[in-house]
């Protein structure tokens, strides 16, 4: 039987929710962090990136976002005690949990009762994970026949134009890699890509680029071309792109995404830079091939398709997620890159610094999730009539029975703990609830909360949660800490509250 | 390269007499590629050309390329820029149909000879003409058709 919840619990769900809040807190942070700590290298900031959109795939690891919850049992009671049976079981659409209530006065169905909650967003999960994964397999299989197929790709022989051979081979035995093939588009527009990978390799060209530019110009451009292939960004890109699919419903991913493909860009840009003589003329060539270009090509849906397969468009696109950056800063970042042509040692320390920081944080948050579960099930049974109650939960190394939300607030009575291992063996059938239960709980009736939790989580639990609202506690209160982090963080970002503080400090001192 | 668009027929710019077809006034490969654009019948690219092409030879892209713009500067194919695989690309259709083409070459070629060698081209159909009863026998239905319209 599958229920639906209801959209609010949903949306609660702990593996979506932290999932999005807690890629959203790491973004935030890493960027404020990589700006204190003034990481300005691509390269370090295009891994940094990758942190966040990696995070839902660990918090999945330790909430697995199947359908969710419960599978309960409820047997008879009559049948095993000689109490007066229990005659109503009613499901109700709690989020994400069975309610049942059991009453003494009619008699029970003897019937196993078996539950499967589903839950929509572990639905969007699981999706974004399929067609992360399926993506993935698809772009390193075919990824380089349907971009051929696409784009009208036509392989160039290295003896159908040896000038652009020649140029090719000397700058890839310059860069230290084998030599890519050449294939050409027949857009009468000027741009340049990269496809494949490793041996496979391609530069394409387009007619027009071929037309526009020569020579010097010409080689600046595949020395950029060649800088993708060297930084192995076919592979990022997949990566990237799979990421992305798998968090599709989160806007994050899309930002990060195209935050990651310009660092990438710049990053080339650099390489590019070191194996020509006059890397101004890069930039010459781009800005011939900026103002050339005008408008998209084709219809949006290929571009979208062939967006997976190929590296570096050099031609410019005109909307917020852009992959590429300005002509402006890539100009700037050229600039640049020839005054700086290695990464200072100081530079790295600090991304050292930054990294270790990030990973602490990753630690902590992933350590949250671990010890802060939500319970399962809850049941609602009268006082003194609720004596046996079997349970079985496909995730749950561990119930722990509680008559609180929460179980480290122990007003009434221990809370119980059934290990697993033991709970296995009496699987289907019925597991008594010690006597204290009964005897110590609330004379009117009495609500129970199934926590599961997983084996290995020994250590103190932070957080406990029920689901008595819809927002666990934990949920609150990590939404709480996070806003209140970046609030922070962001403010002492800013120039003025820096100083200020600063300011009271001396004072103080 | 624009007044040969504007023209109403093919004019062969020089005619072959060892070659066979067509390649007595293009080149083989240029030739080759108008019968394939004929076959196609709508608008091509280079490429679709090319892969039609390799299938049956071993070609280089960039041959085909020069070669159908060659065939437009001749004034035998018609380029426009249309959107296509890839972006903004050239597209090539036959200007002339297979037929018209051929009898742009009968015409220009027998012109050309009674303007140069008139009275050598007189004689030599007289002497087919004689040497010959079939062919005497097609000329004679030919001018009575003639005389009957006038």
């Amino acid at each position: 039987m599958i229920t639906w919840l209801d959209p609010i619990s949903d949306l609660t769900q702990p593996f979506f929710f932290y999932s999005i809040i807690f890629s959203i807190l790491l973004a935030s942070l890493t960027y404020i962090i990589l700006k204190v700590l003034r990481v300005h290298n691509p390269e370090f900031k295009s891994y940094f990136y990758m942190i966040p959109l990696f995070l839902p795939l660990v918090i999945y690891a330790i909430i697995p976002p199947f359908y969710l919850a419960a599978e309960i049992s409820l047997a008879s009671f009559a049948s095993i005690t000689n109490m007066p049976a229990p005659a109503k079981i009613e499901n109700d659409s709690f989020p994400g949990m069975l309610f049942s209530e059991v009453s003494p006065f009619k008699p029970i169905h003897l019937k196993v009762f078996k539950m499967q909650v589903f839950s929509l967003t572990g639905l969007l999960c699981l999706t974004g994970l399929t067609v992360g994964t399926v993506l993935l397999v698809f772009l390193y299989l075919f990824g380089n026949r349907i971009v051929c197929w696409l784009q009208g790709i036509v392989e160039l022989t290295h003896e159908e134009n040896p000038e652009l051979a020649a140029m090719v081979s000397r700058l890839a035995q310059r860069a230290g890699i084998s030599i890519p093939r050449i294939g050409i588009t027949e857009d009468l527009r000027p741009n340049a890509f990269t496809i494949g990978y490793g041996k496979n390799a391609m530069i394409v060209f387009s007619l027009g680029l071929l037309k526009m530019l020569e020579g010097a110009e010409l080689e600046a451009v595949i020395s950029h071309e060649i800088g993708h292939i060297k930084n192995q960004d076919f592979h990022f890109n997949a990566l990237v792109s799979a990421l992305k699919a798998v968090s599709f419903f989160n806007p994050l991913a899309y930002l990060l995404s195209s935050a990651i493909k310009r660092e990438r860009e710049f990053l080339a840009d650099n390489t590019g830079m070191k194996l020509i003589e006059k890397p101004w003329i890069f930039g010459q060539a781009l800005k011939k091939v900026w103002e050339a270009s005008n408008g998209s090509s084709g219809g949006l849906l290929k571009r979208w398709i062939s967006s997976f397969f190929i590296v570096s468009e050099l031609r410019h696109q005109r909307n917020i997620l852009a992959t590429h950056p300005t002509l402006k800063s890539r100009l700037s970042n050229i600039a640049e890159s020839m005054y700086h042509r290695s990464v200072g040692r100081d530079e790295t320390l600090r991304a050292i610094l930054a990294c270790a920081i990030i990973i602490v944080m990753v630690i902590n948050v992933c350590g949250l999730m671990a010890w802060t579960r939500d319970p399962l099930i809850q049941i609602h049974i009268p006082a003194k009539e609720m004596s046996i109650v079997s349970l079985a939960s496909r995730e749950a190394n561990r119930l722990v029975v509680s008559d609180t939300p929460n179980i480290h607030h122990r007003r009434q009575f221990e809370c119980r703990t059934f290990d697993l291992e033991e709970a296995a063996k009496v699987r289907g059938k019925l597991l008594t609830l010690p006597e204290e239960f009964n005897q110590q709980s609330n004379p009117s009736s009495l609500h129970f909360y199934i926590y599961a939790t997983p084996a290995r989580s020994h250590l103190p639990l932070l957080f406990h949660s029920s689901r008595v609202s819809s927002f666990s506690y934990s949920q609150i209160i990590t939404s709480i800490t996070i806003i209140a982090t970046t609030t922070i963080l962001f403010l002492l970002c800013c120039n003025n509250f820096g100083k200020a503080v600063k300011k009271l400090l001396k004072l103080v001192a | 390269m624009s007044s040969n668009n504007s023209r109403s027929d093919y004019i062969p710019s020089e005619y072959r007499v060892s070659e066979e077809k067509l390649e007595s006034v293009l080149g083989p490969l240029e030739a080759h590629v108008m019968e394939t654009i004929w076959e196609m019948k709508k608008p091509v690219s280079v490429r679709a050309v090319y892969e039609k092409l390799r299938k049956k030879r071993k070609i280089a892209y960039t041959t085909v390329m020069s070669t159908m713009d060659t065939l437009f500067k001749k004034g035998l194919l018609n380029r426009k820029i249309t959107k296509g695989k890839g972006g903004l690309l050239y597209v090539y259709w036959p200007k002339f149909s297979k037929e018209e083409v051929e009898r742009s070459i009968v015409k220009h070629v027998i012109d050309s000879l009674f303007r140069n060698f008139g009275n050598s081209v007189t004689s030599y159909l007289m002497e087919i003409a004689t040497s010959d009863k079939e062919k005497i026998k097609a000329f004679k239905k030919l001018f009575e058709s003639i005389e009957r319209e006038g």
